[in-house]
């Protein structure tokens, strides 16, 4: 008689293999699975590819219950305290989500500063990290690391209400920060009086040429972006312009030993100069998608969607 | 995938507004079927072979997309978007820029 044998299980780790070696298993499974629905997704068309969409979104939520079985089975190996991470980071509407974000926060607020300043470097911002982490920052305020957690925070977080909060703590409270400069120019992306007087503030007084300059350069981007916002107010439109090229007339000067911020400040300035919102659309005379040539005026006398849009 | 454009189109049918794309595929080839399946209807200028880096996107300085910008019956720029402001915001935009057109004497 044959013996029977078992069927072969060659995808689970080896009984035998470390608490790592598990995790960096369950890592490598999951991202062989996310690539494998992504190319199943580029072929497929309509409410097949929503389905196919939805079940990537779903593979993080089904991965994180294994990870959370990998913590509760080494509680006191590292791979716990990244297995937790993990699933803050991909396992969003999962059931396991909040004892992990739970159990996230209760580290961030006991980690040695050094070593939570280094974790957080590789972790994208979501509010529950967000949160643990500002109030660790807080909670350490004369620790000059802290700004460091409050930098992670103003420029991973930038687009959040915690994170523009960081950006103006680390402003007042770490004005040293080696982050200054880029926050300065995260900063100009939102248009508000206190963004125009906090970057005015350090254009005009600060004696850093690099910080200077940022401040400049964002105050002139932030200036520009308001006059596409006054199509209906040409004379307003105008005079908003005119200060925006003075910033960038200046910026241009600050960054004289930075060859490409001073490039990209000028095209912005040309750009300003001779396309913008309240000046005449420049002509258009190029080929349609069928090789036949065309021109913008042609539509002249009536109102224009130009739509740059691409197929990707 | 551009439901919006083809409602727009087709509400101002009768009126003084176009709808006029830049497009910055790099392979016509691959975008023609496209064009047939989503019922793309409106012209579009063609960027190039360079795609993004095109001489069109260069011109108008574009360096995200979709750009939109809404250009009055008198041919000034009245309003630029980088990524859809939304369906409300564009159309009330243009709305109010057609009736403008649309005025005897304008």
């Amino acid at each position: 008689m044959l013996l029977a044998l078992p069927a072969s299980r060659g995808d689970e780790p080896k009984k035998d293999a470390s608490p790592k070696e598990k995790y960096d298993a369950l890592v490598k499974e999951f991202t062989a699975k996310q690539s494998e629905i992504i190319s199943q997704v580029r072929k497929a068309k309509g409410p097949e590819q929503e389905k196919l969409i939805e079940k990537y979104y779903g593979i993080g939520k089904e991965f994180s219950e294994k990870f959370f079985k990998l913590a509760e089975d080494y509680p006191k190996d590292a791979v716990a305290t990244d297995a937790v991470f993990w699933i803050v980071q991909n396992g969003a509407g999962s059931a396991v989500y909040q004892k992990a974000a739970d159990k996230v926060s209760a580290m961030l607020a006991e980690m040695p500063l050094k070593d939570l300043s280094r974790k957080i470097q590789s972790l994208r911002a979501n509010e529950a990290l967000l949160d643990a982490v500002l109030k660790r920052a807080q909670k350490e305020e004369k620790d000059p690391l802290a700004g460091d957690l409050i930098a992670w925070a103003a420029t991973n977080a930038y687009f959040m209400p915690g994170g523009e909060k960081a950006a103006r703590i680390l402003i007042e409270k770490y004005p040293d920060h080696s982050a200054i400069e880029r926050v300065l120019g995260i900063l100009g992306r939102a248009d508000s009086p206190e963004t125009e007087k906090t970057l005015k503030k350090f254009a005009e007084t600060s004696n850093r040429p690099n910080i200077k300059a940022a401040a400049t350069l964002s105050l002139a981007r932030m200036l520009a972006n308001r006059v596409d916002t006054l199509g209906d107010k040409p004379a307003e439109a105008d005079k908003v312009a005119a200060q925006a090229d003075e910033f960038f007339t200046s910026a241009i000067a600050l960054y004289k030993d930075n060859a490409k911020q001073k490039e990209t400040a000028e095209l912005e300035q040309k750009t300003l100069r001779t396309i913008r919102v309240g000046k005449e659309a420049p002509e258009i005379k190029a080929p349609d998608l069928d090789g036949k040539e065309f021109k913008l005026s042609d539509y002249r006398g009536k109102v224009v969607l130009l739509d740059f849009w691409g197929n990707w | 995938m551009f439901p919006h454009e083809r409602s727009l189109v087709k509400k101002l049918a009768d009126k003084p507004f176009a709808l006029v794309g830049v497009n910055s595929d790099s392979d016509l080839k691959e975008l023609k079927p496209v064009l047939q399946e989503e019922q793309i209807t409106w012209r579009s200028f063609w960027n190039g072979e360079k795609g993004t880096g095109g001489p069109i996107s260069t011109a108008w300085n574009v360096h995200g997309w979709p750009t939109l910008y809404i250009i009055d019956h008198k041919g000034i720029i009245r309003h630029k978007y980088v990524g859809s402001p939304g369906d409300k915001v564009l159309d009330e935009a243009i709305e109010k820029l057609v009736k403008d057109a649309d005025k005897p004497g304008k």
